[in-house]
């Protein structure tokens, strides 16, 4: 005898941009409190400069680890987009590889400041320089464990068959959190690392 | 011309009111409806503004003689009450009562089912009550926003707890704020676009686009010196003799940024005045871009003066004085729309009166603004500062309280108590007027923003008697707005049907108190900013 | 062509931009520095320069994104589905875990001040909380059927949630015990220990008698624990540790040394 199953109601139509313009406005004000502590630094950079007093010693703070991470970051760019696409086509399975790529450029990240901040021999309590090298970095950290945490969240739902073609907004939103942290690198990058 | 609070006696029915269905505690703490967890935040908001009224009042008096009288027990009790008083005065009670008054009756305007991230303002909700608890109870223990004098490592833990605290208050805010700013975008009914949402819904998009780009800037703020204290060289964290971790933050308690708290009251006068009126708002698109132009002056921020002196800079004086426009712009409006309109001869309603109060001591603050960005009149670093944050905030709080009558009906199913409404918010009108003004003089006479020794001069003597009086009477006012809501929420009085004013906007066209998910059908399809005046003409029409 | 909210956002967009490069030039900014954020020369306070372009870009950038939503207006939305007239949004049902999130990041800031295992706990409260509020999330739109989503929701979670929860309880019983039998005397700790063996007793007694209890009782209790234990963390802040005495010397182990 053959069982015989109900079809249960497909769950009515979501908003499409609901959940967008709120990590839109998230991401903004992300952003903003970054900007806050970069304008802090910077300030503080100008004053050490008006006085005449060096900001990092020479060669401490070198280009070529935080440049790996500048690239690591457009990489990432370019797979978490891959990840929305995939997953508004209806392809869960490139999807799932690309978020899981993306995290794994994150973790290269970690890696890679984690190197920077040993090499470098900065210590929070050192100076106001070294300090701000810290603040500006530690937020970018902080920001940057937010959104790896947003993508996780969004690979379990994706994994559990919340996203797909039908409904892709919440793919879309991490990876607008996720390109506003990387636009925070690219800052970090330009301010710390190139110009010192 | 007066105008009458009594609805139309068609309106109103003679049965008892239908009481709000009882709400058990876990009902409270999880429910999804965007009304429950408005009333969460305006309840929470309404007890702290009683608390902060009652320092206000210590502070009033300790102000009168600053010598001899000694309320707190000492200089660096008193600078930790008195930054306690700004704080809360503005991120914990004016900002938490418009966000819960945008979180009931927002989705509603705009034809929404409930509000878009219902759990995250819930959580938002409780957030913000940890977080001002925290800060509150930090600050009584010793903490505070820095230390006039030496700190032990006690006290130093709780000026930590009191710079996360107000950091917590902050990320709740900026959380509640993405919920009501998504609604108003992504939640609108068929046909409303952005132009024809009601103007209480645009002034909160505006406010919670300034607040979420603006608000970070001060985490930020509180991030570094919190690091700073517990492990930095010190350079922004120290807290110990003197006011520079508080001068860090004080910008979001000065104006330009100041004002920023205030857009949600052009929103509510506007909301107000036509229904009173009983006719559309006169220039509609006017109304709404100048209450752009008001969020675009009120943006703070790039004015830090701890870190740059920007009060002769030619920035901060436009800002100072272009302000005046957009005020002057939307209270002109509504008042010219209440002259075209044939608005009932009679006792004013307590929320047209606190609609024309907010926008009296609005227009007190913005002048007072004007004149302090004026160098000659000297007015930096005096006592105006504070009698321009006090008329702000109370501005938005009066506002407030207006929409809190006004749309009664909609957030707990009745009328408020129309006659102590009219006598508390009259108290409160006045109150802020004596509390604010009398800074703003003093601050001729040289009266300093933080006063610990006495000044000799009889005129700021006078103007801190007043200013004490003014304190008393805004406790007085929170402490009738609790009695009133209590007693709305006791169910007393007549039911206000669907629509006792004969509003304009989609809020009116559901039940009192309105259903879960507000609508039994939707809104019809949208063609201007008072949908239901179109109903009412096609009526007439037909 | 251009939305509202696109009007809205670009106008305090270029409103902040103006702004900023006048603020720049007027704080000693030179040469074209305030016009290319500082390429060409200086510009000017670095606060009040960078903050409001921060503000100008993110208000323009927020503007763009609008105008390619349209404005998410209604119509577009319903357009980008496919669909004639766009639903409402459904409701969504309750939850506890927004609560239990808002305690939990309590829980961290009083860590943060106080104590870093404080802070671990209040984290590992944010991290239940995150996975929880997002498979609520999810079971949502399952189906169409409020019931069946949560049948769904409960034969995946709760396998996770008991143990979980009794490990927790199990955890907080004993840390709690522990704390108070060392802040006891000898004697005081074995009435201690009695009560709470009866307490627990009782609790587990009470449990058996009405496996179904109120949800307002056991919110209740949750919600007086978790705002002694965000107090309590508070006041130990404020008061800082006790003091340790040393401890006194084990003549019956130095007995045995010899």
């Amino acid at each position: 005898m053959a069982a015989t199953t109900t079809p249960l109601p497909v769950a009515p139509a979501r908003r499409p941009r609901t959940a967008l313009v709120g990590a839109m406005l998230a991401s903004g004000a992300a952003f903003m409190t970054y900007i806050g502590l970069l304008a802090i630094y910077l300030v503080e950079r100008s004053n050490a400069s008006l006085a005449g007093a060096e900001w990092f010693p020479e060669g401490v703070v070198e280009l070529g680890p935080s440049g790996w991470i500048f690239w690591t970051m457009i990489m990432s760019i370019f797979t978490v987009q891959w990840a929305e696409w995939s997953i508004k086509t209806g392809d869960r399975t490139n999807g799932l590889w690309a978020l899981g790529l993306t995290g794994l450029f994150a973790a290269a990240v970690f890696n890679q400041l984690w190197f920077i901040i040993n090499d470098t021999g900065f210590t929070l309590v050192g100076s106001t320089p070294e300090f701000m090298f810290f603040v500006l970095n530690g937020a970018f950290i902080v920001f940057l464990i937010a959104a790896v945490s947003f993508l996780a969240l969004t690979m379990l739902r994706a994994l559990f068959g919340q996203y797909g073609a039908r409904q892709a907004d919440g793919v879309g939103a991490a990876a607008m959190f996720w390109n506003t942290v990387c636009v925070m690198y690219f800052i970090t990058w330009y301010v710390v690392y190139v110009t010192k | 011309m007066t105008m009458t609070e009594s609805p139309p006696a068609t309106e109103t029915q003679s049965v008892a009111p239908v009481p709000s269905p009882a709400v058990g505690l876990y009902d409270w703490i999880s429910t999804s409806d965007h009304k429950r967890i408005g009333r969460t935040w305006i309840r929470a908001s309404l007890l702290m503004l009683l608390g902060t009224a009652v320092v206000g009042i210590l502070i009033g008096f300790e102000q009168v003689d600053a010598s001899s009288v000694d309320v707190f027990g000492g200089d660096n009790s008193y600078f930790q009450l008195w930054g306690l008083y700004r704080f809360a005065l503005v991120l914990m009670v004016a900002a938490p009562l418009l966000i819960g008054l945008a979180m009931v009756v927002v989705p509603m305007q705009i034809g929404a089912t409930n509000i878009a991230f219902p759990r995250a303002a819930l959580a938002a909700g409780w957030g913000y009550l940890l977080g001002a608890g925290i800060t509150v109870v930090s600050v009584l223990a010793g903490g505070g926003w820095g230390a006039l004098d030496g700190v032990s490592q006690d006290e130093a833990d709780a000026i930590a707890l009191t710079l996360l605290g107000t950091g917590m208050v902050i990320v709740s805010l900026l959380l509640g704020a993405i919920c009501v700013a998504t609604t108003v975008i992504s939640l609108r009914t068929s046909g409303m676009n952005l132009l024809r949402v009601p103007l209480f819904a645009w002034s909160m998009l505006v406010a919670c686009t300034v607040w979420l780009l603006t608000l970070p800037v001060a985490i930020a703020n509180l991030a570094i010196m919190y690091v700073d204290l517990r492990g930095g060289p010190l350079t922004f964290g120290n807290p110990e003799g003197s006011d520079a971790m508080y001068a860090q933050v004080a910008w979001v308690l000065d104006q330009p940024q100041i004002y920023a708290i205030a857009i949600p009251a052009l929103g509510i006068i506007a909301s107000i005045v036509p229904v009173i009126a009983g006719t559309r708002q006169i220039a509609h698109w006017v109304m709404v871009a100048f209450i752009g132009v008001f969020g675009l002056l009120s943006v703070g921020g790039w004015s830090q003066p701890y870190f740059a002196n920007t009060s002769d800079e030619i920035l901060y004086i436009a800002f100072g004085l272009a302000i005046v426009l957009p005020v002057f712009a939307v209270i002109g409006g509504a008042a010219a729309t209440l002259a075209a309109g044939d608005a009932p001869v009679g006792l004013p309603a307590a929320h047209l009166l606190g609609a024309l109060g907010a926008g009296v001591i609005l227009l007190a603050a913005v002048v007072s603004g004007a004149m302090k960005v004026i160098e000659p009149f000297d007015l930096i670093g005096t006592s105006a500062h504070t009698g321009l944050m006090n008329l702000t905030a109370l501005a938005a709080i009066t506002a407030g309280l207006a929409g809190l009558w006004f749309w009664a009906p909609k957030i707990g199913g009745g009328f408020m108590p129309s006659g102590l409404g009219r006598l508390v918010i009259l108290d409160f009108i006045a109150g802020a007027l004596l509390l604010g003004i009398p800074q703003v003089v003093a601050g001729f006479f040289d009266s300093p923003d933080l006063m610990v020794t006495d000044i000799d001069d009889s005129v700021v003597d006078a103007m801190s008697l007043v200013s004490a009086i003014g304190a008393v009477l805004v406790a007085v006012g929170a402490l009738g707005v609790i009695l009133a809501l209590i007693a709305s929420m006791r169910g007393s009085g007549d039911a206000p049907g669907d629509n006792p004013w004969n509003g304009h906007t989609l809020e009116w066209a559901t039940t009192s108190p309105p259903p879960v998910g507000n609508f039994d059908e939707p809104p019809a399809k949208v063609v201007s900013e008072a949908p239901l005046l179109d109903i009412a003409d096609e009526e007439v029409d037909a | 062509m251009f939305t509202t909210g696109f009007k809205l956002y670009f106008g305090i967009a270029v409103g902040l931009f103006i702004a900023a490069i006048v603020y720049g030039y007027s704080t000693g900014g030179g040469h074209v520095g305030p016009l290319t954020w500082g390429w060409k020369g200086g510009v000017g306070d670095h606060i009040g320069y960078v903050v409001l372009m921060g503000l100008s870009t993110v208000a323009g950038t927020l503007g763009l994104i609008l105008v390619a939503f349209r404005d998410a207006d209604p119509a577009a939305q319903a357009h980008y589905v496919g669909v004639d007239q766009l639903p409402s949004t459904p409701m969504v049902t309750g939850s506890v875990w927004p609560v239990v999130g808002a305690f939990g990041a309590g829980t961290m800031v009083v860590g943060l001040a106080l104590h870093s295992a404080i802070f671990v706990v209040g984290l590992v409260i944010c991290a239940a909380v995150a996975i929880e509020w997002s498979m609520d999330a999810w079971a949502d739109r399952a189906t169409g059927d409020p019931a069946a989503n949560r049948e769904l929701r409960n034969r995946i979670m709760a396998p996770i949630e008991i143990p979980a929860a009794g490990v927790a309880t199990i955890g907080i019983i004993v840390l709690a015990a522990s704390r108070i039998l060392l802040n006891a005397s000898k004697n005081g700790a074995v009435i201690w220990s009695i009560a709470i063996a009866v307490v627990i007793l009782g609790i587990g007694t009470l449990y058996a008698t009405k496996p179904k209890l109120n949800k307002n009782i056991i919110a209740g209790l949750v919600l007086v624990t978790a705002g002694a234990v965000l107090a309590g963390g508070i006041v130990a802040a404020v008061d800082g540790e006790r003091e340790f005495h040393p401890s006194q010397p084990d003549d019956s182990a130095e007995e045995h040394s010899e």
